[in-house]
């Protein structure tokens, strides 16, 4: 409308996501009613790249509306590199980084998640390959939007299996999009997504834990995914 | 020092996870210039040159001589010549010659620490496209699923056997125990082992020398060899049949051939492969209570200068012109010589030669190859001095499992025949009689005394096709 003329750097800095027994109002995961809106850029912080990198990076470079998200479970964590063991964490040279969980065997199947769910995913890889023998490696982006497709489609492609986990709803979610994307570009993969029972967060603990993924249900859609089912 | 390169190996074969660094062409803290040739590793598939990235100043992180992870840097490239003490900070307190990584490079994140990475300042794109770099550093913490750690257990297998791998998992014990899983031809369920008699019990002792020695570490190459043959014996029960084969001069009358020009084990592959068609089950591998029969015939060929055995592969054998296993042979040989055969080219041969002709040696019982079912040994003509008639011996060792000794026999002797056509074309060759040849095997009708073969004009190839090689034989 400006021409671009008129940039507007603007920060906004957001708590998301369950797990801590704060019930329907305060649990949701709202990214995805705000991903898509062309000019800004939406990230959720994980806690295997720095944070205060990427608000030195964000004050520093600002040059559009931008909404981060941070997983309030996260808040007691501090972050750190290190990996499951056998695996090691690496970034990409991305001015908001893709960290991918590596291991030098090949893999059978790849995990991308995002924030709030890696600590989670990780609990999976860990249980995968010593119960399971299966070895996941795993993606999690920091940049959800504007989507780095096509630098995470190489590395899904070689094992040719992704499972994407989310803690929101599973409709017009952030999976779905990753997912349909992958697929347009490598109609071969096989896919698979993991997200929130579609219901509002019970304020009950036990009952909020069964209504968003868990480890058990990453291991779980990891076993079918890679079985072929 | 941000300015630093380090030299990482090109991975040339999935299968080695270490590698040694033979020569280092240039001492640490020399200047060197982009591309420039500064050391030489040997995998057990080749050995490949490594040359500078960059220009600035080399210093290296292990010593010659040294086994190297695959994914860690051997050295790196400096902007600026650096003290000791600099440099002891870069590579670690580890001994150079250890069989240790260089710690992560500066672009890799630590463990237990917050990640020492810095974004980088450029913006991808709107779409952020582009393949991300991730840099590779150092070997990972072994560990053993729950199903290798009962394996090793059972099987008395000391975790020493997987050194290299990161996670190793039952089916990389199982591969020791049985060799790598290959898909069947003919049957597509799973295989399991049944028998354990093919089970290694595990690293055996070694014994004491009872007079002085002196021990010398076995090449990569050579490892690599033993290994491959020590799963052929494993896997097989082998047992031989030779043939001998009456000559006036095999070897004189191809070197008449304008096709082979004296290239004898060119003729051997290019009918040994279409005779692999008619018996294919000395083109297979044999498991537990099965048979894989190849559908694909893939010949190697056994070489040795003396700087090293290996077999070289003529992918699809069966489906090429003896014009072209000649050009492919010839390119494999020099490949060889020039020590720069690629991995494709020594991989995947279901069925080997082994050409001893020109040692002068009369027979001999070859080995089988691993995940193979038999092997040709090619023996040198021998002539009484003055005469012109003479033999020589094509000796065949399969596995019993899959073949008996009269299916080696038939085989042979149909091997024998079609070699001794190449010579008649010599004895009868008028220039009339050879205008009309097949354009696969180079015979003329002339060459097949039965009378049953007969040429078809081809268009493709253009030609003419003998009625043997158009049946596919």
């Amino acid at each position: 409308m400006y021409a671009g003329q008129v940039t507007v750097p603007m920060i906004l800095r957001t708590p998301m996501g369950g797990k801590r027994g704060y019930g329907p109002t305060h649990s949701q995961s709202l990214e995805k009613h705000l991903l898509g809106v062309p000019g800004t850029r939406v990230l959720a912080l994980n806690n295997r790249y720095d944070p205060a990198l990427v608000y030195q990076t964000l004050i520093r470079d600002i040059d559009r509306p931008t909404l981060v998200i941070e997983n309030k479970t996260l808040y007691g964590d501090k972050a750190s590199a290190e990996a499951v063991e056998g695996y090691e964490w690496f970034h990409s040279g991305h001015q908001f980084p893709i960290s991918y969980m590596h291991t030098d065997r090949p893999a059978d199947l790849m995990i991308l998640c995002l924030g709030g769910m890696l600590p989670e995913v990780e609990k999976a890889v860990e249980k995968l390959f010593m119960e399971f023998d299966i070895v996941a490696e795993v993606l999690c982006p920091l940049q959800m939007y504007p989507l780095q497709i096509e630098a995470i489609l190489p590395l899904v492609q070689q094992s040719g299996k992704v499972l994407v986990v989310e803690e929101g709803h599973g409709f017009c979610g952030f999976a779905s999009e990753v997912l349909a994307e992958l697929f347009e570009l490598d109609p071969g993969l096989q896919i698979r997504r993991l997200y929130s029972a579609p219901q509002h967060i019970p304020s009950c603990k036990p009952l909020e834990l069964e209504v968003l993924p868990n480890m058990s249900r990453i291991v779980e859609a990891c076993i079918t995914l890679e079985s072929g089912r | 020092m941000n300015e630093e390169t380090r030299i990482f190996l090109e991975r040339d074969n999935v299968n080695d996870e270490v590698v040694i660094l033979v020569q280092r062409f240039v001492n640490s803290g020399a200047m060197v210039e982009a591309g420039t040739l500064i050391a030489e590793v040997e995998t057990s598939k080749a050995n490949l040159d490594v040359y500078a990235p960059r220009s600035g100043y080399l210093y290296w992180a292990f010593e010659e001589r040294a086994e190297i992870p695959v994914s860690a840097s051997i050295g790196v490239v400096l902007p600026g010549p650096v003290s000791e003490s600099s440099l002891a900070g870069m590579f670690g307190d580890a001994p150079a010659d250890a069989i240790a990584p260089l710690p992560a490079p500066i672009a890799a994140s630590t463990g237990g620490e917050l990640p020492t990475i810095r974004p980088s300042n450029h913006e991808p794109a709107e779409s952020n496209s582009g393949t991300p770099e991730f840099p590779f550093s150092k070997a990972l913490v072994q560990r053993f699923s729950r199903t290798a750690q009962e394996l090793l257990r059972k099987h008395n297998i000391g975790v020493d056997r997987f050194s290299g791998l990161s996670l190793v998992r039952a089916s990389d014990v199982l591969n020791l125990l049985h060799g790598p899983s290959i898909e069947p031809a003919a049957n597509t369920q799973e295989i399991q082992p049944k028998n354990e008699r093919d089970i290694d019990a595990g690293p055996g002792f070694r014994r004491i020398p009872t007079v002085p020695a002196k021990e010398v570490p076995l090449s990569r190459r050579k490892r690599s060899e033993i290994q491959s043959l020590e799963a052929g014996v494993r896997n097989t029960v082998p047992s031989a049949v030779s043939v001998t084969c009456l000559t006036h001069g095999l070897r004189t009358a191809l070197e008449a051939n304008p096709i082979v020009a004296g290239n004898l084990g060119a003729v051997v592959t290019f009918e040994a492969a279409r005779l692999l068609r008619k018996y294919p089950t000395l083109n297979a591998t044999y498991r537990p209570d099965s048979m894989l029969l190849y559908k694909r015939v893939n010949i190697g060929y056994a070489m040795d200068d003396g700087r090293g055995l290996k077999v070289s592969v003529i992918h699809d054998s069966d489906l090429k012109s003896l014009a072209e296993i000649t050009a492919e042979l010839r390119e494999l040989t020099i490949g060889y010589l020039g020590d720069k055969l690629m991995p494709a080219q020594t991989t995947g041969g279901t069925f080997t030669i082994s050409d001893l002709s020109g040692l002068g040696v009369a027979s001999f019982q070859p080995l089988i190859s691993e995940d193979q079912g038999a092997i040709l040994g090619l023996g040198a003509e021998q002539f009484l001095p003055g005469s012109r008639d003479g033999l020589y011996t094509l000796s065949l060792t399969f596995d019993h499992h899959l073949a008996e000794g009269r299916t080696a026999a038939l085989f042979l002797n149909d091997l024998k025949e079609r070699l001794m056509h190449y010579e008649r074309v010599l004895e009868s060759g008028t220039e009339a009689e050879l205008d009309v040849v097949c354009v696969r095997c180079g015979r003329g009708v002339k060459d097949f005394p039965d009378g049953n073969v007969f040429m078809i004009q081809s268009v493709i190839p253009a030609g003419h096709l003998c009625s043997l090689c158009l049946a596919g034989f």
